[in-house]
């Protein structure tokens, strides 16, 4: 009887430390029950409702460009939908990001972990990886949502292309912002401080032009304008130096890449108290 | 050279001005239950910090199996299972849950799970949310994580800490079974000096963050023994009345036998008695842990 110590040793020096896939299916364990998963679905669906909402208040007026045969039916789902789309996934990111560690935080699971043979670098990465996932999965309920509100006011055939560009681009187009708010989330224990820049530093940042087009509130905007139809569908006197699809995914790509190694590079090097 | 599972040289950690683990050099063999013992705020917890490699050390060396953390920290955790400062739980999940997460992250089988439960007495509620367990529960919860992965050494951190007596009991038992039963060797720290005297082998005396006394447990028992203390009326004839006894008058004019054999006590009284010495009170006085830290930290003074 050794109940104790009754797993073999060869299979505990076998996998001296904790795999990738360990530390990824752990991490889908400690996210259910908590309200992370319901949001990802609730946050699209409440931007679908709105849009429902304004087209019972006003979708007379709404449709009149398209049924004069002026603008496609897309033009008329994402002119109304856009801005809030892209602040719904700025918003989103920052929640996701603050509830991926909050319950690290608050249980003072990091001890516990970072005490097992698990790199510390990698399970931030893998703290990104699964909120990007996330963010994706309400990208796409996004555009199936958009999909929804063209066939219910009858906006003309489903343009699969839009609708796949619509899911993906502002999607990349956050994950900068979404890497920035998880290092905020991670360095600072309080959610109070991270969610609040959050939720009120996408408001100006999303709207400013004077800032450059690389910063992540600003990108997302750029992102949702070309998924609108390009420089074309900025307002009269826009400035004309809107990112091509490409540079919204490199912009974004070098962003997270900056980030990410960022806060891996800090939550390995932190003292865990 | 004696096989040693924790080995720290001069290690150190600094905060602000304050060396708040100070040189530390702890040995921690093989089999051992050692008892790491000191008051709170002393160091204890923040030197197991460093033997985790949670935090850095401002100084010095931990080496974990002759392994140096936290540089190969990857390389010996799996073989490390720790209980540091309170335990660590998710509360919106249940015991089993809690533990299925540990389980994923060491690629342990799910049948370890049932081991471990069974072992901290959790199996009943293993169903139930961890938050909602009582301290004691979530204490054995903490525990059956640190054993999960089967480790060579466990490290617990004021285990019995706002445990009832009843869980204090179970918790000696199941720490006293480690190394017996399965070769587990044991850090534990506590400050009270009475359960480290009743599980551990082996001491390690912390005071200030500074390594006071380390060694077997019978000799720091040895310093603890209690004495007998007199109240008379006239101590300085009394103490010429002892005969060959081990008695000293004590500061506050009362007199000190060093022994707490009762036939001394007896032969003392009627000897003063006898002399015409009129004794007021005799107690038997158990040495404080705080008794002791002072006389090892004068000792550390004056050598």
């Amino acid at each position: 009887m050794s109940r104790l110590a009754s797993a073999p040793r060869a299979v505990a020096s076998a996998s001296a430390r904790a795999s990738a896939i360990g530390l990824i299916a752990a991490d889908w364990r400690r996210m259910r029950g908590t309200w992370i998963l319901p949001l990802t679905v609730l946050g699209p669906l409440g931007v679908t409702l709105l849009g429902v909402i304004l087209f019972l208040l006003r979708g007379e007026y709404m449709l009149k460009p398209f049924l004069a045969g002026e603008v496609s039916g897309w033009r008329v789902a994402i002119d109304q939908l856009g801005m809030v789309h892209i602040f719904a996934l700025g918003l989103g990111a920052a929640l996701i990001a603050s509830m991926i560690v909050d319950v690290e935080h608050r249980s003072d699971i990091w001890k516990q972990l970072f005490g097992m043979p698990v790199s510390r670098a990698k399970t931030y990465v893998v703290k990104f990886a699964w909120a990007a996932v996330l963010l994706a999965v309400s990208s796409a309920l996004m555009s199936v949502g958009y999909a929804a509100i063209m066939v219910w006011q009858d906006l003309g055939p489903l343009p699969w292309a839009d609708l796949a560009r619509a899911a993906w681009l502002p999607w990349v187009a956050a994950l900068p912002l979404l890497a920035l708010q998880l290092l905020l989330s991670t360095a600072i224990k309080n959610q109070a401080v991270p969610l609040a820049a959050g939720i009120v530093a996408p408001m100006f940042g999303m709207g400013m032009s004077r800032i450059p087009a690389w910063m992540p509130w600003r990108l997302m905007t750029e992102a949702m304008t070309s998924v609108a139809g390009g420089a074309a569908a900025g307002g009269p006197g826009e400035a004309l130096t809107w990112y091509s699809q490409s540079q919204v995914v490199s912009a974004s790509g070098l962003s997270i890449l900056v980030l990410v190694t960022l806060g891996a590079a800090m939550l390995a090097h932190r003292e865990i108290r | 050279m004696k096989d040693h599972v924790v080995a720290t040289t001069a290690l150190t950690k600094r905060y602000g001005n304050c060396n708040v683990v100070d040189e530390l050099d702890l040995r921690v063999e093989r089999g051992q239950i050692y008892g790491f013992l000191g008051l709170n705020g002393a160091g204890k917890t923040t030197t197991i910090r460093m033997l985790m490699g949670l935090i850095h050390p401002t100084s010095g060396f931990v080496r974990l199996f002759d392994r140096p953390v936290p540089a190969e920290r990857m390389k010996v955790m799996r073989r490390v299972g720790a209980l540091v400062e309170s335990p660590s739980y998710y509360a919106h999940l249940s015991g089993r849950e809690n533990l299925r997460i540990i389980a994923t992250i060491l690629d342990v089988p799910e049948k370890r799970i049932d081991e471990v439960l069974s072992i901290v007495r959790l199996s009943a509620d293993a169903g139930r949310k961890a938050g909602d367990y009582s301290l004691g529960m979530k204490q054995r919860l903490g525990i059956a994580s640190a054993l999960l992965g089967s480790p060579e050494i466990v490290v617990l951190d004021e285990p019995t800490n706002g445990l009832d007596p009843a869980g204090i009991h179970e918790i000696r038992d199941l720490i006293r079974a480690m190394p017996r039963e399965h070769g587990i060797t044991v850090l534990v720290s506590s400050h009270l000096l009475a359960e480290i005297d009743q599980m551990a082998t082996s001491v390690g005396v912390i005071h200030s963050g500074r390594l006071l006394f380390q060694g077997p447990i019978e000799d720091l028992r040895a310093r603890s023994q209690g004495h007998v203390r007199l109240e008379v009326d006239r101590p300085e004839v009394a103490v010429a009345l002892a005969g060959g006894l081990p008695v000293r008058a004590a500061t506050d004019g009362a007199l000190e036998l060093a022994s707490v054999v009762p036939g001394d006590a007896a032969r003392l009284v009627s000897a003063l008695v006898g002399g015409g010495v009129s004794v007021y009170r005799v107690e038997e006085r158990q040495r404080t842990l705080e008794e002791i830290f002072l006389e090892l930290t004068s000792e550390g003074a004056a050598a």
